[in-house]
């Protein structure tokens, strides 16, 4: 036999697993049923856990005082826009600084200038 | 049909039966390359376990392009690599032949530790030493000296598990025989 498979033999038998006995299998079977077990439980709850949620958010949207609240909810908030809307209406309005002429944009600084004291002074 | 093929489309159907009957079919065998990995016989097979519930977890993602062994010893080499990094174990020594502190005989659940005049010459301290230089290879190199030396797996197949070309593997292997040469000639006298 050549040197190196002589070398090779020696450490493949040095490190060759020992014949393990039907009570090793035995148990080994046992511990890896378990394991098996444990992640199946886990792949099967995790899809129901959202599976969960989703059925637990349609019955609170599905719930008839949900509905009502959310109803007198959405009322509640149309009424206040259009009524801050209306009231918004024919007043002076807000428009951009660039729009303006250099005769009015000094005419709204001196405006500006004039309507506060101390803080609310802009500082040129 | 192949009857193993049967079982693993049977397994990929959820049937636990037909994974089971896998599991008795390869079990030894990824054993002893588990226990090649690890040197002792508790990691390999916490190793195995672990792979197997992988496979289990995973065999509806097997599509038949390899055999199922070379799919499965994929999981279990990078298996082994996990565990034997989790814990550190770099310097591992060839305990599972070592007596326990009080000259015990090991706690290994073997049915015969001798197998022949060849085993009877390899003393302890030779294990020892074997075990160290196996151990100190580089992930890749022992992984391939494990797949054909322990395994006896042949080089495409090797190829296939640890995902590289067949040249690849075959300089992996030359460079894994000339580290324990090295690591191994003064100490073992050869």
């Amino acid at each position: 036999m050549p040197t190196d498979e002589k070398f090779i033999d020696l450490i493949s038998k040095a490190r060759k697993a020992p014949v393990m006995s039907k009570g090793f299998w035995a148990k080994f079977d046992a511990e890896l049923g378990a394991k098996l077990n444990a992640a199946e439980k886990k792949r099967i709850s995790l899809p129901l856990a959202v599976f969960e949620a989703v059925e637990d958010m349609a019955a609170v949207l599905r719930n008839v005082e949900f509905k009502r609240a959310l109803a007198t909810a959405s009322v509640a908030v149309t009424v206040i826009g259009f009524s801050i809307i209306f009231s918004m209406r024919g007043g002076p309005g807000l428009y951009s600084v660039s729009s303006l002429t250099n005769d009015e944009l000094i005419d709204e600084i001196v405006i500006l200038g004039t309507c506060g004291s101390g803080e609310n002074m802009i500082d040129f | 049909m192949d009857p193993e093929l049967r079982l693993i489309e049977r397994a990929r159907n959820g049937d636990r039966e037909a994974f089971n009957l896998l599991v008795d079919l390869y079990r030894e065998r990824a054993f002893s390359v588990a226990f090649g990995f690890t040197g002792n016989t508790e990691d390999a097979k916490d190793a195995l376990q672990e792979a197997f519930v992988k496979a289990y977890i995973s065999i509806i993602n097997f599509r038949g392009s390899s055999s199922f062994y070379t799919w499965f010893y994929r999981i279990l080499v990078n298996q082994c690599k996990d565990l034997l990094r989790k814990r550190g174990i770099i310097k591992r020594v060839f305990s599972a032949s070592l007596p326990g502190p009080y000259g015990e005989e090991p706690a290994v659940e073997a049915v015969d530790t001798s197998r022949g005049p060849f085993d009877r010459v390899l003393d302890l301290e030779t294990k020892r030493l074997i075990g160290e230089a196996v151990d100190k290879l580089p992930a890749k190199q022992k992984s391939v000296f494990i797949l054909r030396h322990i395994e006896g797996m042949k080089m495409d197949e090797i190829a296939r598990v640890v995902g590289c070309s067949e040249s690849t593997v075959k300089v992996h292997l030359f460079r894994a025989v000339r580290g324990l040469r090295c690591r191994l000639t003064k100490s073992l006298s050869i």
